[in-house]
């Protein structure tokens, strides 16, 4: 085996290092932004229980309304880190279900089954079971919390479409975010923000069956949360400015002001910021495991000629949520009706995961355009196919 | 408190510092050796697998073409090499004569069309290319457990601890230089993968 001279030898290692860095900040940040909210929401939950138990007990003194506060608190946390908890646990489960992958018998698919084996001889990983989705996107995601409870699936499309060593690419790659704890990283982000986007996802289904808008989810979907929050903060800015008038002291004017606004911090922006870190985190990991793939299978081309085959061919899988995006290896969501690029973006743009790859080295544009045309003939086979069965 | 005693306390934190860190390089080195070692037990499971496919092999090839034996002898004494081996520097060289022993082997399977379409002997032919490549990555993961380990006891401050248990560095499980398999890029800059 020849040694490529072109290679700058500890660039992949250097490159390795340096994104668990950035992941480990951009967490560190999204932890702080966290917090407020989900103090809120502990303690919206706690104002409502407070409110019932203080009807209750309407004669109670005034030294019992404290600790009926913090018993609500707490049982609020309680049931935040409960849901959190079981969301964790059969996120896997889920998962599965939710993509309608059933369990591959290995006698189907030898040459996965043996891709799989030898590229986990290589990475020291367990085997992980192996699943299958029977759809023509071509697409891969990995589930499970650890190592050796892990579950790859690869989709009916994929395997057609990719030879072996694009296959391989893929499988190192999911590979990868299975070692590296991306899947489980990937998990705990995503629990954590379905909790943080309770209130706007109650809020969007309250203002829907309002309207009774059936639409999916799209730029719709970002409209009618904001419509209810624009609501809820303009009543609570009235609202603030009839209390305002009867308090005379500046300084306690000025906290009262601060005070409002944290409903719309809690409800609107740090969800937001919380978004954009989670994906930023989530692009991270992507190129981190495209890295440590390449570094398993030390073929660049092969992952390269895979994501470019598969941005010809399209990764949209039916019946998929957002919540679980970040799984697949490539953003299987159709590009309308929201733009999924940029600081929104799930996934680094397929063009520039492949010029990373090609600055590893072997890869020529011959190859990708080789690559890309493959492509385009597993299309157009798949698409006349589809139309003889019409 | 007195001087005296604030010194002491210091000294003792230091020295209870000191110690924590210590054992904390003290277990990274032990965990790397012995990841390290499992690794090297994996290659040895995958060239035992191969190992074990060899004489079925010699044999399907034996009822076509019984009167080279030669070569056969040649791969038996090769693969009897690589199973007495001890350690990477042994089995590298046992490995690489063996490789030469199968590459004689094989060609010399070129000259009966008949063996080379007979279905048994393709599946044995499948089967050894499957454990080449297993050896392959086995080699990798190996090799980079201990280019890690090597790194590891060579650097400061673990150097210090190191020298203190004598440890040695893992060689490497060498690949052959077969020019005609295809350019695989390479991350390492001297030995090993």
């Amino acid at each position: 085996m020849q040694r490529s001279s072109t290679d700058s030898p500890v660039l992949i290692y250097d490159r390795i290092d340096a994104n668990r860095r950035k992941t480990r900040w951009l967490l560190a940040i999204f932890v702080i932004v966290s917090i407020p909210v989900f103090l809120f929401i502990a303690h919206s939950i706690t104002a409502v229980v407070a409110m019932s138990l203080l009807m209750q007990v309407a004669s109670t003194p005034e030294n019992a309304i404290a600790p009926i506060i913090g018993v609500s608190t707490g049982i609020a946390v309680l049931l935040l880190g409960v849901a959190a908890e079981l969301l964790y646990r059969y996120s896997s489960r889920l998962v599965l279900r939710l993509t309608g992958a059933r369990p591959l018998d290995p006698v189907e698919e030898p040459t996965l089954v043996r891709t799989v084996e030898n590229l986990c001889i290589g990475a020291g990983l367990p085997k992980p079971q192996l699943a299958i989705v029977e759809s023509r996107a071509t697409n891969i995601y990995s589930t499970g919390l650890e190592p050796d409870k892990a579950t790859l699936v690869v989709t009916s499309g994929l395997l057609e479409a990719l030879d072996r060593r694009e296959l391989e690419g893929v499988v190192a790659q999911e590979l990868s975010q299975i070692g590296n704890g991306d899947v489980r990283l990937g998990t705990v982000l995503a629990t954590v923000m379905t909790i943080m986007l309770l209130p706007y996802l109650i809020g969007a289904r309250v203002i829907k069956t309002l309207i009774r808008a059936n639409r999916g989810c799209g730029i719709g979907c970002l409209f009618f949360p904001f419509l209810f929050f624009v609501v809820m903060v303009a009543g609570s800015a009235v609202f603030g400015v009839f209390l305002i008038s009867d308090i005379s002291d500046p300084t306690e004017r000025l906290l009262f002001m601060l005070a409002m606004l944290v409903p719309l911090y809690a409800l609107f922006i740090g969800p937001a910021i919380a978004y954009m870190l989670r994906s930023a985190v989530s692009r991270e990991r992507e190129f981190l495991a495209d890295t440590d793939a390449v570094l398993l299978t030390r073929y660049p081309p092969g992952l390269a000629q895979a994501l470019a085959k598969i941005a010809v061919l399209g990764n949209g899988v039916i019946a998929t949520q957002p919540t679980i995006a970040h799984l697949w290896i490539v953003d299987p969501r159709k590009p309308k009706p929201t733009p999924r690029t940029g600081l929104f973006a799930t996934h680094p743009p397929i063009r520039e995961r492949i010029e990373a790859l090609s600055r590893m080295g072997g890869l020529t544009p011959e190859m990708l355009a080789a690559a890309e045309a493959d492509g385009h003939l597993y299309h157009d086979t798949v698409a006349a196919a589809t139309r003889s069965e019409d | 408190m007195t001087v005296e005693i604030w010194v002491v306390l210091i000294v003792i934190g230091l020295i209870a510092l000191l110690a924590l860190w210590s054992i904390g390089i003290y277990n990274r080195l032990v965990r790397s050796s012995v990841q390290t070692k499992e690794a090297w037990s994996g290659i040895c499971v995958q060239l035992r697998r191969r190992a074990s496919l060899i004489p079925n092999l010699v044999e399907t090839i034996k009822g076509y073409a019984s009167h080279e034996k030669g070569v056969f002898e040649e791969v038996a004494r090769a693969r009897s090499a690589l199973q007495n081996a001890s350690g990477p520097t042994e089995s590298t060289l046992a490995n690489q004569s063996l490789t030469a022993a199968l590459g004689r082997l094989f060609a010399v399977v070129e000259n009966y069309p008949d063996l080379k379409a007979a279905g048994n002997f393709q599946d044995l032919q499948d089967e050894l290319s499957d454990v080449e490549e297993k050896i392959a990555y086995a080699r990798q993961f190996f090799n980079r457990n201990a280019a890690q380990f090597n790194i590891q006891i060579r650097s400061i401050p673990d150097i210090l601890i190191a020298r203190m248990l004598a440890l040695e560095r893992f060689e490497f499980f060498e690949e052959d230089q077969d020019p005609n398999e295809e350019v695989r890029v390479s991350f390492s800059q001297s030995g090993g993968d």
